[in-house]
């Protein structure tokens, strides 16, 4: 196995691109060679189906690399659909729809993190009215019991077990988690405590981004 | 229109939703703009961009391109369909906006105005309220005279962002004065992220769409370059 060039509590190189596609709003975002494309429309008019007299309709629709959208691809649109719900202040639109749609462009690993950071950035630009931001950020533990964040592709095929986070900006409270694999509670807490640390590093990324685009 | 002197406008900081922002809500007169709302005794924002000041008045400066109608404000809109009593008008926002027949200058129950479906008018937000559908008219509710509003006849659209329409109406961007001095054109702006704009010949409403398009990513000096260039 080719040994990790970066040391294990390090991200990979996170990239922002603003308005990628000509929408309300849009992003991409990669983590490394993971590139996720997230564009939002909305508020905008909704089907009088789907139509909540209280507040807005969101509508998550995540596509594949390749292929048609599977079981997975449908998990990630419900989980990346209830981090959002929880950020945005969905009261401020009613009878409306905000529609996020994904598009994997490069899969080198931790795409569903990649997804949530990349809907995060572009609900932003669509100038959403959110109460806080969520970002997330995976890691592995490995056969030696390393913790190895932002997984490559190649790491994560030899993992141990494998962990997604979702944090809030201003409590850094947990708003998502997945765990698949063999953990201790003990290993647990210990990503879950690294994860946090790189989540402000990703913060700090896009605040500088923000900064750089309205300049 | 004319404009009362705009106060110094100042950036204070770079902003993303969430963060407090440690304002003295107690101060009298202060003001809370788009993107910021009041949680107690603190302020936190709710969107992502420059916190800008104006005098006691606080609000969020961003690249939204998504209309939120806003009682008094100008648009330009885009007949989309016709009711009994009134127009339905495309403004870009969630919801198509309520244009009454009776809305206009002069207009009796008999005496109606005479727009077609694909139109373009310039109006006057009369309500707006997230929970209904915002209502438009086109007279100026002091005096009840047209004052500009109306049928958009020829010319074109330009769709920009929010903050773009602003920098046209505040003159922080003065590439309409400095294009009037090159050639001759119209321009109604609406807060909706749309510019109407219209001139002599097609050759020249194409000019000038090119040259707002380009400027929304130019600062004044670079917006002076333009023209120069375009002047020779």
């Amino acid at each position: 196995m080719a040994s990790r060039k970066r040391p294990p509590s390090k991200i990979r190189t996170i990239s922002i691109e603003p308005n990628y596609v000509n929408r309300d709003g849009s992003a991409l975002f990669k983590f490394g060679d993971s590139a996720v494309v997230c564009s939002v429309n909305g508020p905008t008019e909704v089907k009088l189906r789907d139509e909540k007299v209280d507040k807005a309709t969101i509508d998550v629709i995540f596509k594949p690399l390749v292929g048609l959208p599977g079981t997975k691809d449908k998990t990630h649109e419900y989980i990346i659909r209830s981090t959002v719900e929880s950020v945005i202040k969905s009261n401020l639109y009613p009878r409306t729809l905000i529609q996020i749609v994904c598009q994997v462009m490069m899969d080198d690993g931790n795409i569903l993190a990649t997804a949530i950071n990349a809907t995060t950035y572009a609900l932003m630009n669509a100038g959403v009215e959110m109460k806080d931001i969520a970002v997330a950020v995976a890691c592995i533990v490995n056969k030696d019991g390393n913790i190895l964040i932002d997984p490559e592709l190649r790491e994560i095929e030899k993992a141990q077990s494998y962990h997604t986070f979702a944090f809030s900006k201003t409590s850094f409270g947990l708003l998502f988690c997945e765990s698949t694999g063999l953990f201790t509670e003990e290993q647990y807490f210990e990503c879950y405590a690294i994860c946090k640390i790189a989540a402000q590093e990703i913060i700090d990324k896009i605040r500088m981004k923000i900064q750089l685009d309205l300049t | 229109m004319k404009h009362s002197k705009p106060t110094e406008r100042t950036k204070v900081k770079v902003v993303l939703p969430g963060d407090t922002v440690s304002l003295d809500v107690t101060t009298p007169g202060i003001t809370l703009g788009p993107g910021l709302i009041q949680a107690g005794d603190s302020i936190s924002c709710t969107k992502a961009g420059f916190l800008v000041r104006s005098g006691s008045i606080y609000w969020v400066e961003n690249d939204q391109k998504r209309y939120i109608p806003e009682t008094g404000e100008h648009v330009v809109g885009r007949i989309s369909g016709k009711g009994g009593e009134f127009y339905r008008v495309d403004i870009g926002s969630a919801h198509q906006a309520i244009l009454p027949f009776l809305a206009f200058e002069n207009a009796t129950k008999k005496n109606r105005p005479n727009l077609n479906i694909g139109d373009l008018i310039y109006a006057r937000v009369a309500l707006a309220n997230k929970d209904m559908d915002p209502e438009l008219q086109c007279l100026n509710p002091m005096n009840n005279k047209a004052d500009g509003f109306g049928k958009l006849e020829g010319g074109m659209v330009l769709k920009c962002s929010l903050r773009y329409c602003q920098r046209l109406l505040t003159q922080e961007t003065d590439i309409c004065k400095l294009l009037g001095q090159v050639l001759q054109f119209e321009v109604s702006i609406g807060m909706n992220g749309r510019v109407w704009l219209s001139s002599d010949t097609i050759k020249h409403i194409s000019l000038v769409y090119n040259v707002l398009k380009q400027a929304e990513a130019l600062n004044n000096s670079e917006c002076k370059a333009l023209v120069n260039k375009l002047a020779v």
